[in-house]
């Protein structure tokens, strides 16, 4: 084969694979307009959205933010937990509290607790309806026994503590809710 | 466009190899003369090879007529992917000692109405080809064409004369110190003899017996005898009637036919005078010629390439604008979306992380409430229930779960509470609408008072979901 014949070849050879590299590359780009000008649509979209629903938005961001206790440290979190439950088992009258963390168990901003107590009916009813007031306490599990003898009930709550760890953590404080036991009195009798 | 000419002549002729050139306007002028045998010595030439000629493969070479052989072979296929092969066993078997005549052949085909349908092979026979073509490769000037002045006459008689293809023709054309006789039949080259002319009065006698024999030997090769003579006449006192006289038969007289052709003349060559024409250079000869078979090949491919580059040079332009187009198109949509990120950071969270939390927050709201369910399970026990156990399971799939006491004397008295029990656990649950005395297991109370006949165990599952 004679020199230009194999230069005409590699000519034809190198013409068609720059066309194919080409096609690829225009490809490639296509792809990356397309998604982008989605992306904008999306992110136009979104924005509108937001100005349009702001308000609500906030209020939603406010309320997801409230789910989570902010705290500085894991530990600090889980001392000022215990803290509180302490104090709310206290202002209820309930006895032998008993608060278990379940480190091990642990999930990305969660920790698993085991609280026991033991106490009138009423009373525990009121830390129940007490504890829902703690949205970053979420009871997974609840078990009242009876303990005829001493006409009480033992009670075991399982619940998941939720916290962020955030720099400065914002003044905040959940008011001790009053002590009542209206609520679960009228089924006491039934201990 | 893709128009390309031959721009050297090679002429080999009485022992000499003549280099002319092939461009207008100066084509015919000698470019160079060399004696055959130094040629075929090899490289010694390369040193005198003039700037015109070297590297230039685009010749055409016209080898003296006795250089190229014939052969007649049966063959009833038209198809050259069957010929060659068939004419490259039959050459190579019938040449065993020349194995390049492999690459040195052509053919044409006997029309389908003739006597003997076939092929007629031409060949490089003369050994001097062969040297003479390597020598000339060998510095890279070797033709691209082969031919003789027997197929470039037989062009020029098939122009002239409409019969030419269905009559057996002679051509005498007379040179100075010898005359060429060709001999053809019905469009096909059968033989050429070259006469020494002789000197004196008997010039045309001795001519005579020479056209005579080569008639006889005509008959015999082509079994037919001659219908048409033309002469080609080098002087004036070379006249048709006298030709015609001698060979008692009408000769005509092949000059004023030429006048037509506008033609290259030769400096060192005047026996090729009014055989080729500048259009005749052209990349693809009109006359019959030889081409290495490599070669042949390669030009063969030649327009499948040009094809290959131009479309692809089409289908990239194209392909650049759009790449061009689609790289202005990035650019602005990169502005674009800085624009738009812009915006977004000082707009608080994206729409996604709002979902997220805001299925979270659902998520809590719709959860049952502990201490409601407690409340409203207790509320909704009839007298006569002493709970023993109560577990409220809120992960996954929400139930309450109730394990008591009953204090009953009869069985109708147990049915009446717990028809109780399903009467306000239905009032009290909205999902409970189904619950009935079949979901609540009943069992006797296995304590050990006096009155266990009397006491039973219930207990009862409820979904809250």
């Amino acid at each position: 084969m004679s020199s230009k014949m194999k230069m005409r070849w590699l000519v034809v050879g190198c013409i068609w694979a720059l066309a194919l590299v080409l096609t690829y590359w225009n490809g490639v780009k296509i792809d990356t307009v397309a998604t982008e000008r989605n992306m904008n649509e999306q992110r136009l979209r979104e924005i509108n959205f937001q100005r349009q629903n702001a308000k609500e938005l906030a209020r939603i961001s406010e309320s997801h933010e409230a789910l989570f206790l902010p705290v500085e440290s894991l530990d600090l979190g889980i001392v000022d937990v215990r803290s509180r439950l302490h104090a709310l088992a206290a202002a209820f009258d309930l006895k032998d509290v008993r608060i278990q963390t379940e480190m091990t168990q642990m999930v990305e901003d969660q920790i698993p607790c085991t609280v026991t107590a033991r106490g009138a009916l009423g009373p525990a009813v009121g830390f129940l309806t007490a504890l829902h007031k703690y949205l970053y306490l979420t009871i997974g599990r609840m078990i009242i026994t009876s303990d005829k003898g001493r006409n009480e009930i033992e009670m075991q709550v399982e619940l998941r503590f939720k916290y962020r760890i955030v720099d400065q953590p914002p003044g905040r404080s959940v008011a001790m809710p009053q002590v009542t036991t209206s609520q679960g009195a009228q089924g006491a009798e039934a201990l | 466009m893709f128009t390309k000419r031959l721009n050297g002549i090679i002429v080999v002729h009485n022992d000499e190899v003549f280099w002319t050139t092939g461009r207008q306007p100066n084509a015919g002028r000698s470019l160079l003369r060399l004696p055959l045998d130094q040629v075929l010595a090899g490289d010694v030439i390369a040193d005198r090879i003039p700037r015109e000629v070297k590297g230039n493969y685009k010749s055409l070479c016209i080898v003296p007529d006795h250089w190229l052989g014939m052969e007649r072979y049966p063959f009833r296929s038209t198809r050259p992917a069957l010929i060659e092969p068939f004419l490259e066993r039959k050459l190579v078997a019938a040449f065993p000692e020349r194995k390049e005549v492999r690459h040195f052949f052509n053919y044409q085909s006997l029309a389908a109405g003739e006597a003997e349908n076939g092929l007629i092979a031409y060949f490089l026979q003369d050994e001097m080809g062969y040297r003479l073509y390597n020598s000339l490769r060998k510095i890279d000037i070797a033709p691209r064409y082969l031919t003789s002045p027997a197929f470039l006459w037989l062009d020029k008689l098939s122009r002239v004369s409409s019969d030419f293809s269905h009559e057996s023709t002679l051509l005498i054309h007379m040179g100075r110190l010898e005359c060429s006789l060709y001999f053809y039949f019905r469009g096909h080259f059968i033989f050429s003899r070259n006469v020494a002319l002789s000197e004196g009065q008997d010039r045309l006698e001795a001519l005579t017996y020479e056209i005579n024999q080569s008639q006889y030997m005509f008959s015999q090769k082509a079994k037919s005898d001659l219908n048409r003579v033309y002469l080609l006449a080098a002087s004036p006192s070379e006249t048709p009637e006298a030709f015609s006289a001698t060979l008692g038969r009408e000769v005509i007289d092949f000059q004023p036919l030429l006048k037509a052709f506008q033609t290259i003349a030769f400096e060192d060559a005047a026996f090729l005078d009014g055989l080729l024409q500048p259009r005749d250079l052209s990349s693809k000869v009109p006359f019959f010629s030889l081409t290495h078979r490599k070669i042949k090949r390669e030009l063969e491919w030649e327009p499948v390439q040009w094809a290959g580059i131009l479309v692809g040079v089409l289908l990239l332009l194209p392909l650049l604008g759009e790449n061009l187009l689609l790289s202005g198109m990035i650019r602005r949509q990169a502005v674009e979306t800085r624009r738009i990120q812009n915006q977004v950071a000082h707009s608080e969270e994206l729409v996604g992380d709002i979902e997220q939390a805001l299925d979270r927050v659902l998520e809590v709201a719709e959860r049952p409430v502990c201490a409601d369910t407690v409340v409203r399970m207790l509320a909704g026990l009839p007298a006569g229930i002493q709970v023993q156990k109560l577990a409220v399971l809120l992960d996954d799939q929400p139930e309450v779960k109730l394990e008591a006491k009953v204090r009953a004397r009869s069985a109708e008295q147990l049915k009446g509470i717990l028809d109780q029990l399903v009467v306000r656990v239905r009032a009290n649950f909205k999902n409970a609408q189904h619950f009935s005395l079949n979901d609540i297991d009943v069992g006797v109370d296995s304590g050990g008072d006096a009155e266990s006949s009397s006491r039973y165990r219930i207990s009862m599952r409820l979904e809250l979901t």
